[in-house]
Formats: C-alpha cells, sequence, structure tokens
C-alpha cells in the first residue's frame, strides 16, 4: 500500500457531500451556544440568587469534563428522561423521532454554551463601568445602553475568543460519528473503509478542515479590523 | 437502548474505570513532555528569526491548530507507517499507544509553540540588560532570571493545554487504546448500562480536571510570588502589561 495522491482528490470531492452536517452542527451549537452562554454570562454577572450557582456548577461540570462525554450522555440519558415522562405523562411521543443528528446539536449546543458564556462574560467585563454610566446620564434605558453602548463593544472585546470556539466546535463536530451522524470524518471513515485508502481519506479531511479554519481566521481578522475601527486615533 | 437505570453499576463501575487511570494519565503526561521538546523546536526557529524554517513552524503550527486532533490521530495512524517505510523501518507491530501519544505531542507542541513565544516575549528585555549589567552570563540570565519569569507566565494557558489534553485523550479509543474511555465503551456494551458507565466516567473526568486546575492554580501563585513584593517599582518602569493586569485583578480583590 503505498500513497496514491489522486485518490486524495476523489476523497476530497466526496467529503464535500458531507459538508452540509459539519456545518449545520457547527453553526447550530455556536448559535444556541451563544443564547445560552449569555444567559449564563448575565446569571453570573448579576449573581441572580438561586440561577447563579446552578449556573456555576454548569460550566464548570461542561468544562471540565470531554466532550465526547456530553454526546454520549445526552445520546443514551435523554431517550430515557423523554421516554420517562412520555410514558408517566401518558404521551404518545417515543424517543425515536429524534433524528440522530438532534442529539449532536443538543449537546454540543451545551458544551458551547458553557465555553461561551466565560467569552461572553469577558467581553462584558471588560467594557468600562463608565460607559453605562455615561448612557444613564444622557437618559438611555438599561436595555437601550446594553443594546446600543456596552454589547457592540463587548463583541469587539470577545471576537478573538468567539472564533477560537468557532473552530473549537468545528473542530470538535468531528465527534458526531460516535452517534453516526455522517459528517465529515464519518464520511472520511467510509470513503477510506471502502476504498482501504485510510491515508489519502484522512489527508483530504485534513486539508478541508485546515481550508475552513483559514477561512474562519481570515473572516475574524478582517471583522476585527471594521469592529474596531470606532477605536482608530483614540487617545487610548 | 440499554436498561433501566441503576446506581449499583455507577459505584461498580467507577473503580473498574479507575484501574485504566494510570493509562490515560501516562497518554496526558508522555504526550506534554515531548510537546514540550516539540514546541521548544517549533518555537526556536521564530523567536530567533530564521529565515526558511521560520515559515516552516508557521505552516506546522498552521495545520496543528487548524485540523481537528481526531483527524491528526488518523493521519499519524495510517501515515507514520508509510512515511517510515520510505526509510526502510517497519513499525507494523508498534504498539497504538505509540501512536496516540505522538499525535497528542505534536498536536500540544503546536499550542505550546505558541505559549512558549508568549512566554518568552512577556520577558521585559530590560530584565536581560540588567542581568548582564551585574556580570551574569548569557546562561545565567537565562536561567535564573528569564526562565522563571516566564515560566510563571506560561503557568495558566500550561494549564489550559495539560486539561485540554486530558480531555481529547478520551478520543484515543478511535484507535482501539485501553485508556479510561476505551475500557467504558467495552464495559458499556458487555452491561448495556451505558448511561451509567458514562456518567462514572464523566464524574472521573471531572474531578481529575479540577484537581489539575488546583494544582496549576497554586503553583501560579507560588511563582508570581516575588512580583507582590515589587509591586510599585514594576509598574512604574511599565512592565509587560500581562502582569500588571494580574496584579490589578489582585489589588481588586483585596489581596
Amino acid at each position: 500500500m503505498s500513497l496514491d495522491p489522486g485518490f486524495i482528490w476523489t476523497a476530497f470531492l466526496s467529503l464535500f457531500k458531507a459538508l452540509p452536517n459539519t456545518l449545520y452542527i457547527t453553526i447550530v451549537s455556536v448559535f444556541v451556544g451563544f443564547i445560552i452562554g449569555t444567559a449564563i454570562a448575565l446569571i453570573r454577572i448579576y449573581r441572580v440568587p438561586v440561577l447563579y450557582p446552578l449556573a456555576s456548577a454548569y460550566v464548570l461540570f461542561i468544562r471540565g469534563t470531554p466532550m465526547l462525554m456530553h454526546l454520549l450522555l445526552i445520546y443514551f440519558g435523554l431517550p430515557i428522561i423523554i421516554d420517562g415522562l412520555a410514558g408517566a405523562l401518558g404521551l404518545g411521543f417515543h424517543s425515536t423521532v429524534i433524528p440522530l443528528i438532534g442529539f449532536a446539536y443538543i449537546s454540543f449546543s451545551i458544551t458551547a454554551g458553557a465555553y461561551m458564556s466565560e467569552v461572553v462574560r469577558a467581553g462584558i467585563v471588560a467594557v468600562n463601568r463608565g460607559q453605562m454610566e455615561a448612557a444613564y446620564s444622557i437618559g438611555m434605558t438599561t436595555p437601550q445602553a446594553l443594546r446600543r453602548i456596552v454589547l457592540p463593544q463587548a463583541l469587539a472585546v470577545c471576537l478573538p475568543n468567539l472564533s477560537n470556539n468557532l473552530i473549537g466546535m468545528l473542530h470538535g463536530s468531528t465527534l458526531a460519528f460516535t452517534v453516526s451522524v455522517v459528517e465529515i470524518n464519518a464520511q472520511a471513515q467510509i470513503v477510506a473503509a471502502t476504498n482501504w485508502k485510510f491515508l489519502e481519506a484522512y489527508i483530504a479531511a485534513a486539508v478541508l478542515f485546515w481550508g475552513m479554519t483559514i477561512l474562519i481566521e481570515q473572516a475574524t481578522a478582517w471583522l476585527e479590523r471594521r469592529i474596531n475601527k470606532y477605536n482608530r486615533g483614540g487617545v487610548a | 437502548m440499554g436498561r433501566k437505570f441503576d446506581i449499583h453499576y455507577l459505584l461498580d463501575f467507577i473503580p473498574k474505570l479507575l484501574s485504566y487511570l494510570h493509562i490515560t494519565l501516562f497518554i496526558v503526561a508522555a504526550s506534554i513532555l515531548l510537546g514540550i521538546v516539540v514546541g521548544f523546536i517549533i518555537a526556536l526557529p521564530r523567536l530567533y528569526k530564521v529565515p526558511v524554517l521560520q515559515r516552516a513552524s508557521q505552516v506546522y503550527v498552521s495545520f496543528f491548530r487548524g485540523t481537528p486532533i481526531l483527524i491528526q490521530l488518523f493521519l499519524i495512524y495510517y501515515g507514520l507507517p508509510e512515511l517510515l517505510k520510505l526509510v526502510h523501518i517497519d513499525v507494523s507491530r508498534a504498539n497504538v499507544l505509540v501512536f496516540v501519544i505522538l499525535a497528542y505531542a505534536l498536536h500540544s507542541g503546536a499550542f505550546i509553540s505558541e505559549a512558549i513565544r508568549a512566554a518568552v516575549n512577556g520577558v521585559d528585555r530590560g530584565q536581560v540588560e540588567a542581568a548582564y549589567a551585574i556580570g551574569m552570563s548569557g546562561y545565567q540570565a537565562f536561567t535564573r532570571i528569564v526562565l522563571p519569569q516566564a515560566l510563571a507566565i506560561s503557568i495558566p494557558i500550561l494549564a489550559n493545554l495539560v486539561i485540554g489534553n486530558l480531555k481529547d485523550t478520551s478520543l484515543a479509543f478511535t484507535l482501539g487504546t485501553m485508556e479510561m474511555t476505551g475500557k467504558s465503551q467495552t464495559l458499556a456494551s458487555a452491561t448495556q448500562h451505558f448511561i451509567e458507565t458514562y456518567i462514572a466516567l464523566s464524574l472521573i473526568y471531572f474531578v481529575i480536571s479540577t484537581i489539575l486546575e488546583r494544582t496549576f492554580h497554586y503553583l501560579e501563585r507560588r511563582l508570581l510570588r516575588h512580583e507582590k513584593q515589587v509591586a510599585e517599582p514594576a509598574q512604574q518602569y511599565g512592565t509587560r502589561r500581562l502582569w500588571k493586569r494580574t496584579l490589578i485583578a489582585r489589588f481588586e480583590k483585596g489581596g
């Protein structure tokens, strides 16, 4: 068995079939994770009574365990909970109707939420308190001040971390093969096994992921320049 | 989808999984130690701006940071024997663990090289000059002045890397390595008690990463001890921003 360069291209083309699944998983988990993360971050910043310890425990546990564990726990645990509840309430709902990719969405969103909460928290905390006070002094309400003054600045601060998280979730989506979702990694395994050309298939997968990562990095760099435009020529 | 949840299995599985803990920890320790060596080799061309090697190390870092660790595992598992065949070395009977450790070492090497770069650049140039001024040799200045400070700067980054590496080892089972996750797979399919197995495994990972985090936190505080005593002049002469930030954070906490 020696390297067959031509097959790398063949494998590369067949990996494109699985690209949508990888992108769906990444985008859904980052998007939902961002919403969960913002909620968790606000709970922790404002120290909301009952929710605060819960939110802290969630972040601590998720960050302390591998992403694979979250996926396996959701995959095997959620059906037990859903079917138990449905049985107790007499609903006709059964967990088998959930598509496999749904488990990936749920578990990776939970993973991303914990990491995102740290990103958002760092971003909000980094914005000077005086900004909020200045917004109040000209008569803005709290939601207005948050939306118009604090959040745009927080976004600029947390953009690099956000991009790292996005790349992390893109790479993490390769784990979805353990619950039989055909994303790029699973497709590479299929192509490799059917043609008995493992190295070529994984080279193709690596190149595809590398390309996507570089794209994300470039896009972030461009966005960072744009978002930070207001900083140009400042005194700080 | 498995049987009814039974807490007894949870208690039964924890010791069984813990008996494979040493393999997980061995992978982490070996790959981090090797990764530090790799990291230094990768970081040096960029620190000293060696023409061609600088570019090569950039590509290395970009590749290993730009592809999932799972893909890297497979690439090395299938690719390394091919590469070595070119120089007539047969590794087809080597232990899978060797490939796993190598993959994680090359992976963390890329991240460690970035940490080393940040840490060395983080130490003020004036520190070296001051060391020379009182008659230290280059080696003395490095080991006594630069290294301890760089180490303190890199501890938080290193801590994240080690904990990340610990969590990444859960993927080694894909190559058939019998570490904790690999063992959990066999336990789960043998007993059909999946959820108990994975809860047990998660708890173990959680406890270990918490212990690691605490240890590194303690180490960081110890290594930064000297900063407290020279806090005033350090700020006056405008040392690195990173340390300033940690100092400020400490003062705000009322330390």
